[in-house]
């Protein structure tokens, strides 16, 4: 007769930690995949609510970097870091952003980000009339961005896993990248490749921004549709 | 005529001869301190919306260059702008206190702490990140529905504290809080805690063995019974 699993055991079994004869156990029991299902359900909203619940905001690190807290939090935070690898890397990558002169990144008149919104100018749809049009309809289209100097062309295509983007920036040789974004965040991002192209596959048909971030510049198409055809 | 005493002057006049002395700033020239100062004391110990937007104007470039160079900067997906725009309300939000102000004596002590808000606001875009694909790895039905205000992201946190102290009130002894620690807050494998705590637990079976104990405990628990269902 098969032995029955404790609980811990099937825990380890979860974990990968269990011993080859314990598999052979935890394999032979009738409810094997629902337990560990259930296992793994019992923990999630514990990690949901308490992965990293104690660790420092990061603005507070770098306070504590600048000996700007009372001794108190100095140590408070010093005993967090020796017990806590993530907040030991968040610091090394503050202390890294603060170690340059003050002044380093405003020498020579450093320009800041342009931002050009593009508008679309024209647009070809799917069903192949040569008539350019001044909205985007169908699942298939190509149409022209402009904004200042830029122009921007996309070109929609049907794509099995839902919608695929391609798009050609007329520039002068940039590299940068490009990011499809909806209000709760960037979906899709993509990397302005050489010649100023790139591509996207398999969007999830909606709304999205698309912006192209270079070192020196942003250009925006604020709404652009991808909608369900 | 305008006064050369940077407490009595205009916001305007202020803002102006503080870029200018900002630009001796950068040619690493001798320059006057006390006028973007003052416009700083205004900004964020007076609380005035004037003397910010010019320091929002004067200090944009400067806080841009920053960002670009902070650690991790590669990886943003967010915009220049919003970047800009978190990193100056990280720093409007850290001095709502007025006495918080006071802890900077000079200008260079507040452009090094205005740096620190970018800085941060970069690694918090990446420990969110980080988060998410933790969690995602545990669970593939996971989203992360969270806001990256500085208000918000402090209500966050308090949540999160107010559980662990929950959590705490059902431990027993310090071997059962290093365990629930290493692996609800850290993230560590039961492997990593029989490694880090072998003094607690000398096989790695007594972590699942206590860990299980725990579980169960949290289950019979009233308060948590809502937790478990949501």
């Amino acid at each position: 007769m098969t032995r029955l699993l404790e609980e811990w055991e099937w825990d380890m079994v979860v974990e990968g930690d269990a011993s080859p004869e314990l598999l052979e156990v935890a394999a032979a029991q009738p409810d094997y995949q629902q337990r560990l299902r259930s296992i793994q359900a019992e923990e999630r909203p514990f990690f949901h609510r308490l992965f990293r619940a104690t660790c420092p905001p990061s603005l507070l690190l770098g306070e504590w970097h600048l000996a700007l807290l009372s001794p108190g939090q100095q140590e408070e935070i010093r005993l967090h870091l020796a017990d806590c690898p993530h907040c030991e890397t968040d610091l090394a990558g503050l202390q890294q952003s603060l170690s340059e002169p003050l002044q380093a990144s405003g020498k020579g008149g450093e320009s800041w980000i342009r931002r050009v919104i593009l508008k679309l100018e024209s647009a070809l749809g799917s069903a192949g009339s040569p008539t350019p049009a001044v909205a985007l309809r169908g699942s298939s289209w190509s149409a022209c961005y402009t904004g200042g100097e830029f122009m921007l062309t996309l070109t929609r295509e049907s794509d099995p896993q839902g919608t695929a983007l391609l798009g050609a920036l007329l520039s002068e040789s940039t590299t940068g990248k490009v990011l499809l974004r909806q209000s709760e965040g960037v979906q899709y991002q993509a990397l302005l490749g050489e010649g100023a192209t790139f591509a996207f596959k398999g969007i999830t048909p909606g709304h999205y921004e698309l912006v192209i971030a270079t070192p020196t510049l942003e250009l925006v198409v604020p709404d652009l549709d991808l909608a369900e055809a | 005529m305008i006064s050369l005493q940077p407490e009595l002057m205009d916001v305007d006049v202020l803002s102006t001869t503080c870029q200018e002395e900002s630009s001796k700033f950068f040619r690493d020239e001798e320059r006057d301190d006390r006028f973007c100062y003052e416009l700083f004391r205004r900004a964020l110990k007076l609380r005035n919306q004037h003397a910010w937007g010019a320091l929002w104007n004067n200090y944009r470039n400067l806080v841009s260059g920053w960002l670009r160079k902070s650690s991790g900067f590669d990886s943003m997906t967010l915009t220049m702008d919003e970047l800009i725009t978190l990193s100056f309300e990280r720093f409007w939000y850290a001095m709502s206190d007025p006495a918080s102000f006071d802890r900077f004596a000079s200008l260079p002590s507040l452009l090094q702490y205005l740096r620190t808000c970018c800085a941060s606001t970069i690694t918090d875009h990446l420990r969110r990140h980080t988060r998410e694909r933790f969690l995602t790895d545990i669970d593939d039905a996971y989203y992360l529905a969270s806001n990256e205000k500085p208000e918000h992201q402090l209500i966050e946190h308090e949540e999160q504290q107010r559980f662990w102290r929950k959590i705490q009130g059902l431990l027993n002894d310090d071997q059962e809080e290093a365990l629930i620690q290493s692996y609800f807050l850290l993230g560590l494998k039961p492997r990593q805690i029989h490694k880090k705590y072998s003094h607690l637990f000398p096989d790695i079976q007594d972590v699942y063995r206590v860990k299980r104990n725990i579980m169960n405990r949290f289950r019979r628990d009233n308060d948590l019974k809502d937790f478990w269902q949501t």
